[in-house]
C-alpha cells in the first residue's frame, strides 16, 4: 500500500505543474496583452502612461519564463497574487474568505445526492422493472439532463410558487446564524445534487445487479442471514467501491456546477467571485481561482484513488 | 506483444464464407433496424433532426419577430401568443424557435471540430507511442483538471466572447476526453492482426492510421460526438446564462433564462419554463440517441 500511494503521489506533481502552466498559458498569453485588453474595454481611451503603469502593476513588463517563475514561487508561499480591481487586496484573502461557502454547498449537495441515490438505486436494483426502479430511471435520465441552472430557476419556482416558501434573504454565514444558513443552502445544494443524485443512482444500480447475482450472496441467503444483513453488508458492501469512485468525480465536478448555482442563489463563494473578476476582467484573480479549483480537483481526485486502493487489495497490486 | 486471442477468425474460413457470415446491409434496411430495435432512440433522432430544421428554417416558421415588441408584456400563453410574452412584449415561441440557432450552431460545430481534432491527436497518440503519447497523457491529465465551465469562463475571460470564440473554448474542453476514448481503443486495434498484417507487408505508418485504424474507430467516433453534443449545449447554455456567453441581443436559450426571467419567475414563470425546458428535451433526446447508438453500433463503449 505504501509503495501505491507514493507512486499515486509522486504522479501528481508533473500534473499540478502542466494544470499551472495552462492556467499561466490562457490567462497570461492567449488575451496577447492582458494590459491592453483592460485598458480597452468599453472604448475607454489611455495614455502610453496608463498602460506601461498597468503593465508594471501586472507584472507584465518583465519576460514570460521570469513571471511564471515568480508566480508559482508565490503559489508555493500561498501568495496567489494581488487583484487589479479591489485596490490590489490579496486575492489569498479574498479566496479564502469565499472558499468556504463554495465547499459547504459542495459538501451539502454531495451528502444530499447520495443519501436519495443509494437506496433509490439499490431498491431499483432488487426490485428490477417495479414502479420504483421505473421512477428512478427517469428521474435519472431526467436528471442527467436538466441543465443545472433550469434545475435551480425550477427548485425556486416550485417552492415559491407552489408552496409559497422563500428562504430568508440576506446571506448567513454557518458560524453567526446556522439556522439561516442551513435554510438558505440546502436549496442550491438540493439544486446542486440533482444530477449527481441522477448519476449516482444509475451507477449503484448498475454495480448492485451485478453483486446480487453473485455466489455469495446466495451462499449468505442459505446460511440463514435476514434478507437486510446479507443484501447490506455482502451487497452493498461490495458495491460500494463503484460508487465511492464517481462520488468523487462528481464531487470534484460539482465546483463547476456552484458557479451557476452561487449566482442563481446569490451565495457569496468562489464561483460568484470568478464570474464578477470575468466580468472585471481581473487576470490576477481569474487565474487564482481557476488554480486552486484545478489543483483542489486533483487533489480530490488522489484521495479518491488512494481510499480505493485502501479498500480493495487488487488495485493496489495491479 | 504479438500474440493477441481476440478478433481471429473462425479457423479454416476462406475470404468468401467470412463474407457469407455478414450479409452485406443497405443503408434503408440498417436504420429500418435500428428503428426496430431501438424506437426511443429512433424517436429522440427525429426530435433533434426537426430541431436542426426549425433553426435552419426560424425565419419562415416563427410566427412573429423576435425582436420586435409584438405583444404587451407578460401576456400568459393564449391563441395569439402560444408561449406568451416575455418582459418587453416579444413573442416566446419565435424567441425559443430562433434559440435554436445559436444552441445547434454552437453545439455541432464544436462537437464536429472538437471530436475530428481529438480523433487524430488519440490515433497518433496511440500509435506513435513512446515520449510523444506520454507528453499527450500527461497533458490530458492536467486538462481534465479543470471543470468544463471553469475552463469555458476562464477561456472566455481571455478570448472575448463571441460566438466562434465560445466554439473555440468547447473544442478545448472536449478535446481531452475525446483523446482519452479514442487512444485506448486504438491501444487495443494496433495489436489485432490485421493491423500487424499490414505492418509486415510494410505499409507506413500514416496508411495504417489511415486505412486500418481510422475506419475502426468510426463507430466511437459518432457515439463520442452524440454524446458530447449534449454537454457543448449545455455549457453554451449555462455561459450564456451567467452573462458572458454570447450577447444579450441575441435571442439563446440560456439567455432568455437570465436576469429577466430570474426577476420575474413567480410572476411569469413562462418565460424561465419554456425555454428551459427546450434545452432539456434536446439535451434528453441526445442522450437517448448517444445511449442507442452506442448499444448498436459498439458494444465495447457500453458501460464507460
Amino acid at each position: 500500500m505504501r509503495q501505491y500511494a507514493l507512486k499515486r503521489v509522486a504522479l501528481i506533481i508533473p500534473t499540478v505543474l502542466l494544470v499551472s502552466i495552462i492556467v499561466f498559458t490562457v490567462m497570461r498569453l492567449l488575451p496577447g496583452d492582458p494590459a491592453l485588453v483592460i485598458l480597452s474595454e468599453g472604448d475607454a481611451s489611455f495614455t502610453q502612461e496608463e498602460l506601461e503603469d498597468l503593465r508594471r502593476q501586472l507584472g507584465t513588463d518583465r519576460p514570460i519564463v521570469i513571471q511564471y517563475v515568480d508566480w508559482i514561487g508565490g503559489l508555493l508561499r500561498g501568495d496567489l497574487g494581488t487583484s487589479i480591481w479591489r485596490s490590489g487586496r490579496p486575492v489569498t484573502k479574498l479566496v479564502g474568505d469565499r472558499i468556504f461557502r463554495t465547499l459547504e454547498l459542495a459538501v451539502l449537495a454531495i451528502i444530499i445526492a447520495v443519501v436519495f441515490a443509494v437506496p433509490l438505486g439499490v431498491i431499483s436494483a432488487i426490485k428490477p422493472d417495479s414502479v420504483i426502479d421505473y421512477f428512478s430511471r427517469v428521474i435519472a435520465l431526467v436528471g442527467i439532463s436538466i441543465p443545472t441552472f433550469f434545475a435551480g430557476l425550477l427548485v425556486v419556482l416550485v417552492l415559491s410558487r407552489g408552496f409559497g416558501w422563500l428562504p430568508p434573504l440576506g446571506y448567513a454565514d454557518l458560524w453567526d446564524d446556522p439556522w439561516k444558513n442551513i435554510q438558505q443552502m440546502f436549496l442550491p445544494a438540493l439544486a446542486l445534487g440533482f444530477y449527481d443524485m441522477a448519476f449516482i443512482a444509475r451507477v449503484t444500480r448498475s454495480s448492485m445487479m451485478e453483486i446480487i447475482r453473485e455466489d455469495y450472496m446466495r451462499t449468505a441467503r442459505a446460511k440463514g442471514l435476514a434478507e437486510r444483513i446479507v443484501l447490506v453488508r455482502h451487497g452493498l458492501k461490495n458495491a460500494v467501491l463503484p460508487i465511492l469512485t464517481i462520488s468523487g468525480w462528481q464531487f470534484g465536478r460539482l465546483f463547476g456546477g456552484t458557479v451557476i448555482i452561487e449566482s442563481i442563489f446569490k451565495v457569496p463563494g468562489i464561483g460568484t467571485l470568478l464570474i464578477e473578476t470575468v466580468f472585471q476582467r481581473d487576470f490576477p484573480t481569474i487565474q487564482a481561482i481557476i488554480i486552486v479549483i484545478a489543483v483542489s480537483i486533483v487533489i480530490i481526485n488522489l484521495l479518491v484513488d488512494l481510499l480505493y486502493g485502501l479498500l480493495d487489495p487488487r488495485i493496489r497490486y495491479a | 506483444m504479438t500474440t493477441t486471442s481476440t478478433g481471429q477468425p473462425a479457423a479454416g474460413a476462406t475470404a468468401a464464407e467470412l463474407q457469407d457470415i455478414r450479409p452485406k446491409q443497405s443503408v434503408s434496411k440498417k436504420l429500418l433496424n435500428f428503428c426496430r430495435a431501438k424506437p426511443l432512440g429512433a424517436i429522440s433522432a427525429a426530435i433533434i433532426i426537426i430541431t436542426i430544421l426549425a433553426a435552419i428554417a426560424a425565419p419562415v416558421i416563427t410566427p412573429y419577430d423576435p425582436f420586435d415588441l409584438v405583444h404587451e408584456p407578460f401576456l400568459p400563453m393564449s391563441s395569439s401568443a402560444w408561449l406568451g410574452s416575455d418582459e418587453l412584449g416579444r413573442d416566446v415561441l419565435s424567441r425559443v424557435i430562433y434559440g435554436a440557432r445559436v444552441s445547434m450552431y454552437v453545439g455541432l460545430a464544436s462537437v464536429l471540430i472538437g471530436i475530428t481534432i481529438g480523433t487524430v491527436i488519440g490515433i497518433v497518440s496511440a500509435y506513435v507511442g513512446g515520449i510523444i503519447d506520454l507528453t499527450i497523457q500527461r497533458i490530458v491529465d492536467a486538462l481534465m483538471a479543470f471543470p468544463a465551465i471553469i475552463m469555458a469562463l476562464g477561456l472566455t475571460a481571455a478570448l472575448g466572447s463571441s460566438v466562434n470564440n465560445i466554439v473555440a473554448a468547447l473544442v478545448v474542453i472536449l478535446l481531452p476526453g475525446a483523446i482519452r476514448v479514442i487512444r485506448a481503443q486504438v491501444l487495443s486495434i494496433k495489436e489485432l492482426d490485421y493491423t500487424l498484417a499490414a505492418q509486415a507487408i510494410g505499409a507506413r505508418p500514416w496508411r495504417i492510421m489511415l486505412r486500418h485504424i481510422l475506419p475502426n474507430v468510426a463507430a466511437s467516433y459518432i457515439v463520442l460526438s452524440t454524446i458530447t453534443l449534449g454537454l457543448a449545449i449545455i455549457i453554451e447554455a449555462s455561459l450564456t446564462f451567467l452573462g458572458v456567453g454570447v450577447s444579450a441581443d441575441i435571442p439563446t436559450w440560456g439567455g432568455m433564462l437570465t436576469e429577466g426571467a430570474q426577476k420575474y419567475i413567480r410572476t411569469a414563470w413562462w418565460l424561465a419554463v419554456f425555454p428551459g425546458m427546450a434545452i432539456s428535451i434536446v439535451v434528453f433526446s441526445i442522450n437517448f440517441l448517444g445511449d442507442a447508438l452506442r448499444d448498436t453500433l459498439d458494444p465495447r463503449l457500453r458501460g464507460r
